[in-house]
């Protein structure tokens, strides 16, 4: 779409965002991470002049507003005003946005039965709008006026193990690119660091520090190091890697496909994994083919199974029903704030929660944990309660200087009501069996 | 309630440690009950053993709600 000057462009959540639960309980799908990116910010990348517009489901959009006000060029959210005025390029959530699929001519794209995309014009739009009360009976509206056109190689984001399987593609993907616009550190800098395979495919930015004997393994693929990311010695980083701005890596081996998000804390071994950001995993133990939420601290030896024994596929629960995922190797979701104790162990494809306090008994834990629990001695049970919840979250985050707003606590009191009755059906369903 | 229905669902009341009373026919294995395979493995071997029968795990494993093991149970042991 080169010839096309994007100005306006919408991205939305459309009725499948619960299937990111619990990593979309508290965030927007596009707000997911998958590569070096957001979801959203690949799309905004793509197109540097244009502004921006975002939907989302009703209870998050205070925490956007107040999260986005600072970015100059995200204008509204929830607004279908916005779209009025300029030619529109409007984007699904869930599409890890390919630019060369985008076509210059009003179109609404699809895939099976998701809208992928719609380059709507002025006219077009303004006409719409007199029609519906939404933006999802815009575009319904928009395919019969313009025409539908089948995108069928999209890459749709359907589930959470879809982010972490495309993870490693997305980092090659995104390579190049970045490559030739991240300023980077000449490798001449360092001191006795090891560099197997092509040393091109090695991409220090700027205020990044490697400590002596570290190796870096591009044969899989490329290894980016961000911005004012620490790599202390005796760490061995496999690619495609990323490892995000200011995070640090303790003599962890990074294992192919991992992406690794802001201010991470990251020892051990992590192997085809998503760390969202602020999130800390000092210490020895495995995560493999899982994506970790925001703000979580996993115990040292916290461990993940990816690989079930009998080598069948792995099955995992979404929203109260059990998915067979159709992959071998599949690991676990951990939502935003929640805690690990030493030694805890999680069983191959494993649902956790937002908020949650988990101390091990030396068992694997139960494949799916609700929002807000503690687990300790073996069972599962309320705690202390969301305000205590809420005071160690404020803690965590305070360690990192960030303070939580009131619109986000408010958001996490709304989650808490809006899980109950899943919690109280668990606590019950768990009361006699142990762990 | 007959005599196989009763031990089915008291089988399954304590391996899954429930109250026999709560179980009702239309309740799923895997997201009412929570049951993870290694539990179904379980529930089969402890099924074996209350009946005195060989259950395929194959077999088993297709029977996803308490009232489709109870029924599967019946038709095993030749009662309706």
């Amino acid at each position: 779409m080169a010839s096309l000057r994007i100005m306006r462009i919408t991205i939305f959540e459309d009725g499948f965002a619960e299937n990111l639960n619990p990593l979309a309980l508290t965030r927007p799908v596009f707000a997911l991470r998958c590569g070096t990116r957001l979801l959203y910010e690949k799309v905004l990348d793509r197109y540097p002049d244009a502004y921006a517009s975002f939907f989302m489901r009703g209870w998050l959009a205070e925490v956007y507003l107040e999260k986005f006000s600072g970015h100059g060029r995200i204008k509204a959210i929830n607004d279908l005003n916005w779209l009025r005025g300029d030619d529109h390029l409007i984007v699904n959530g869930r599409w890890l946005f390919e630019e060369s699929l985008v076509e210059s001519e009003e179109v609404v794209a699809v895939k099976n039965e998701t809208i992928v995309y719609a380059y709507l014009k002025e006219d077009t739009l303004n006409e719409g709008l007199r029609k519906v009360k939404n933006l999802m009976e815009l575009l319904d509206w928009a395919k019969m006026e313009v025409g539908v056109k089948r995108l069928d190689e999209a890459k749709i984001i359907n589930y959470p193990w879809d982010l972490v399987a495309w993870n490693g593609e997305e980092i090659r993907r995104e390579f190049p690119r970045l490559k030739n616009s991240l300023p980077r550190k000449d490798l001449s800098e360092f001191q006795s660091i090891g560099v197997v395979g092509e040393k091109d495919n090695l991409l220090i930015a700027k205020g990044a520090n490697i400590y002596p004997n570290v190796v870096f393994d591009t044969s899989g693929g490329p290894i980016l190091v961000d911005e004012g990311a620490k790599i202390l010695s005796f760490s061995i980083i496999s690619g495609p890697s990323y490892i995000g701005k200011n995070s640090w890596i303790l003599g962890g081996k990074i294992r192919g496909g991992t992406s690794i998000g802001p201010l991470c804390r990251v020892g051990g071994e992590v192997e085809e994994t998503i760390i969202h950001g602020h999130t800390n995993k000092y210490h020895a133990g495995f995560i493999g083919h899982s994506y970790i939420g925001e703000w979580v601290n996993l115990g040292g030896l916290t461990t993940t199974s990816d690989l079930k024994n009998d080598y069948s596929d792995v099955e995992v629960y979404i929203n109260g029903k059990l998915i067979n995922t159709g992959r071998l190797k599949v690991g676990s979701f951990i939502g935003d704030h929640t805690k690990t104790g030493i030694g805890t162990m999680f069983t191959t494809g494993s649902t956790v929660g937002v908020m949650c306090n988990l101390i091990s008994s030396g068992a694997p834990l139960p494949k799916y944990v609700p929002s807000f629990v503690w687990f300790y001695r073996g069972k599962m049970g309320r705690g202390l309660g969301l305000d205590s919840m809420l005071r160690t979250a404020r803690k965590v985050m305070s360690r990192r200087g960030v303070e939580m707003s009131e619109a986000e606590e408010r958001l996490y009191r709304y989650l808490y009501e809006r899980t109950r009755q899943e919690r109280e059906r668990l606590i019950k369903i768990y009361r006699k069996r142990r762990w | 309630m007959s005599d196989v229905e009763e031990r089915v669902k008291r089988v399954i009341a304590e391996q899954f440690g429930v109250d026999p009373d709560e179980l009702r026919e239309d309740m799923t294995f895997a997201e009412d009950l929570m049951a993870e395979s290694i539990d179904i493995v379980e529930l089969i071997a402890a099924l074996e053993e209350e009946f005195g029968i060989e259950i395929p795990e194959e077999e088993a494993r297709r029977n996803r709600t308490v009232g489709q093991a109870i029924e599967y149970m019946k038709k095993k042991l030749g009662v309706s």
